[in-house]
């Protein structure tokens, strides 16, 4: 069963220049037990779409159901199954961490014994525990973020949405939480459903992602999947001596013509060719340098990497400059 | 949870916040330094006044008012610890826990009478010492706490409504800050009710000097009459009902703007 269903989902906000679709018809469904991540660039209309879903806003069209209960009919229902981490990495001033963390999860219906129990054990697991008697204002930006992630984790709510829950994190904090995501969600009946601008963390963590643009819904699926379906290969060939520019112009061109290539940048001694498939373009990339006299020293081929999968899912993907700086340069 | 344990969770969570250091200090300070200030000020131009035909000292006609008074700046102030769950983006992750907003919103004027009662308690022990001849039978007690228990909850939701629908976190507290002074000073806080003229008028219907009223019946009147109590808990009555649900609608809307 799908925990959170979204069908149609429409949200638009007023401003001084006119109404924002901030929000555009979207439609996706999560899967109980996945790390879904939910994408996009800033303005989006991820964090409007989740804090819809968390039944913090209301939308102007469409439906939500979470764990089967409509977020406009039963607000209450769907925020029992659900805990959220805002993007903001701030905290009510007047409480310590250890107090913010089991006040937290007292709204979750756990009992003082049971508060006392999941704090000490998150705020070990997340290394937290030397800062357990500070107050927020003692604490650095990435701290709170990790005392956010604490109370929404221990919450052991069978949903959890993580508004970019590694920004400001050092590499270390990063790994460390990126381990326990990973570690409740294989343990524990736990959906995740995340946003965050970083790549790399997509491909740790999420079964499953989804990426808007402009409050539309461009493409959703596992990340190997959208790799296979939207990626290229890259050949990285190093020389075994320099050539000259007449000769780089004239290598371009021959590489260009074949359908295979799609990209050729020339950074001595090394050539870059972006092609559809390494398999099939190494014997033709080959044998067009071997005929235009340039000897090869070694040829590796890069598996593309999310991030780039990403860029050109959301119209950023700088290939075509380069394809075009490429061709300028040949010019 | 059901409700039971949805309120004791949220108003343990309020009590936890007028009971930190910070608010229970400006509890205790601020009446202090309105009895500091205005007792010996106003004492030195007034020193006995006359209120519905008998004469009392004029510590003892200040105090219902200074109750009333600090009742009005903590349902203000406390109003303001909205404003911090707002700006510390605290609200976003109350919103999305497993209660109801009104059961948050309804648990924060609890809180913010607990911290009135607080105040309350220290001026009542206060006028015991300073003032002759108040009247403070049990039952007089429990209804000068009612009083300024209620009193508090008319303001706060104005700041509560006010920060809900304006972008300029400061402004609410300008707004109120800019209707505080003439409020008070045009009540029966400090002196008598005027009796004739635009003055009078505004006067009485400045929610201030009925509840001052109300508070000097409770705290100096030996007989108390119906008559001349029901008018003015009608009317603060009425209005508090129309400033706390309008709160509520302001507060379950926080985060549409």
């Amino acid at each position: 069963m799908d925990i959170v269903e979204v069908d149609n989902l429409k949200k638009s906000f007023k401003t001084r220049r006119g109404m924002i679709k901030a929000v555009d018809g979207i439609n996706f469904k999560v899967k109980r037990g996945e790390v879904f991540g939910f994408l996009g660039p800033n303005g989006a209309g991820k964090t409007t779409t989740m804090r819809i879903i968390t039944t913090l806003i209301k939308p102007d069209e469409g439906t939500v159901r979470v764990n089967g209960h409509d977020i406009m009919n039963a607000p209450l229902s769907v925020r029992t199954n659900l805990a959220y981490m805002p993007q903001e990495p701030k905290l009510f001033p007047y409480f310590n961490i250890s107090d913010q963390i089991k006040m937290y999860l007292s709204f979750y219906g756990f009992n003082k014994r049971e508060c006392k129990q999941r704090c000490e054990q998150i705020l070990k697991d997340l290394n937290l525990v030397e800062h357990e008697r500070k107050t927020p204002q003692q604490l650095s930006t990435g701290l709170k973020r990790r005392v956010q992630l604490a109370r929404v984790l221990a919450s052991r709510s069978p949903l959890i949405f993580l508004d970019e829950p590694t920004a400001g994190l050092d590499v270390e904090a990063r790994h460390e939480t990126w381990e326990y995501i990973e570690k409740i969600v294989s343990e524990e009946d736990i959906t995740v459903f995340l946003t965050t601008h970083m790549m790399k963390e997509v491909e740790n963590l999420c079964d499953r992602v989804a990426v808007i643009n402009k409050g539309k819904l461009i493409t959703s699926g596992s990340v190997t999947t959208l790799i296979r379906e939207h990626a290229e290969d890259i050949l990285h060939i190093k020389l075994t001596e320099n050539i000259s520019s007449t000769k780089k112009g004239r290598i371009i061109q021959s590489l260009m013509d074949h359908d295979e290539v799609k990209d050729v940048k020339i950074n001595l001694p090394i050539i870059q060719v972006r092609v559809k498939s390494a398999n099939r373009a190494i014997p033709l990339v080959a044998t067009t340098l071997y005929k235009e006299g340039v000897s090869i020293e070694e040829i590796n081929h890069a598996g593309i990497q999310f991030e780039e999968v990403y860029l050109s899912l959301i119209g950023k993907n700088d290939m075509n400059i380069r394809s075009n700086m490429t061709r300028e340069e040949y010019k | 949870m059901n409700i039971f344990k949805r309120l004791y969770v949220t108003v343990a969570r309020e009590i936890r916040i007028v009971t930190s250091p910070s608010f229970v200090f400006q509890s205790i300070f601020e009446p202090l330094v309105y009895l500091g200030i205005f007792a010996p000020l106003m004492g030195r131009v007034l020193s006995t006044v006359t209120y519905q035909g008998r004469e009392y000292s004029y510590i003892a006609f200040l105090l219902p008012g200074i109750l009333t008074l600090t009742a009005f700046t903590t349902g203000i102030r406390s109003g303001s610890s909205f404003r911090i769950e707002y700006g510390s983006g605290e609200i976003e992750t109350l919103f999305s826990l497993p209660v109801r907003r009104s059961e948050l919103y309804f648990s924060k004027m609890f809180g913010i009478i607990i911290q009135a009662w607080i105040e309350t308690t220290i001026l009542l022990v206060l006028g015991v010492i300073l003032a002759e001849g108040l009247l403070l039978s049990p039952m007089r007690i429990v209804w000068i706490f009612l009083i300024t228990g209620g009193f508090c909850i008319i303001f706060a939701p104005i700041i509560i409504l006010l920060s809900s629908i304006m972008k300029n976190s400061e402004a609410p507290i300008a707004i109120m800050t800019l209707i505080m002074m003439p409020l008070m000073m045009l009540s029966s806080v400090f002196y008598p009710m005027v009796d004739e003229g635009m003055l009078s008028t505004i006067m009485r219907i400045n929610p201030i000097s009925q509840s001052a009223h109300l508070l000097r019946t409770c705290l100096l009147v030996p007989n108390i009459e119906f008559s001349n109590v029901i008018l003015s808990i009608i009317y603060l009555v009425l209005i508090g009902t129309v400033t706390i649900l309008s709160g509520l609608w302001g507060y379950s809307r926080a985060l549409e703007n």
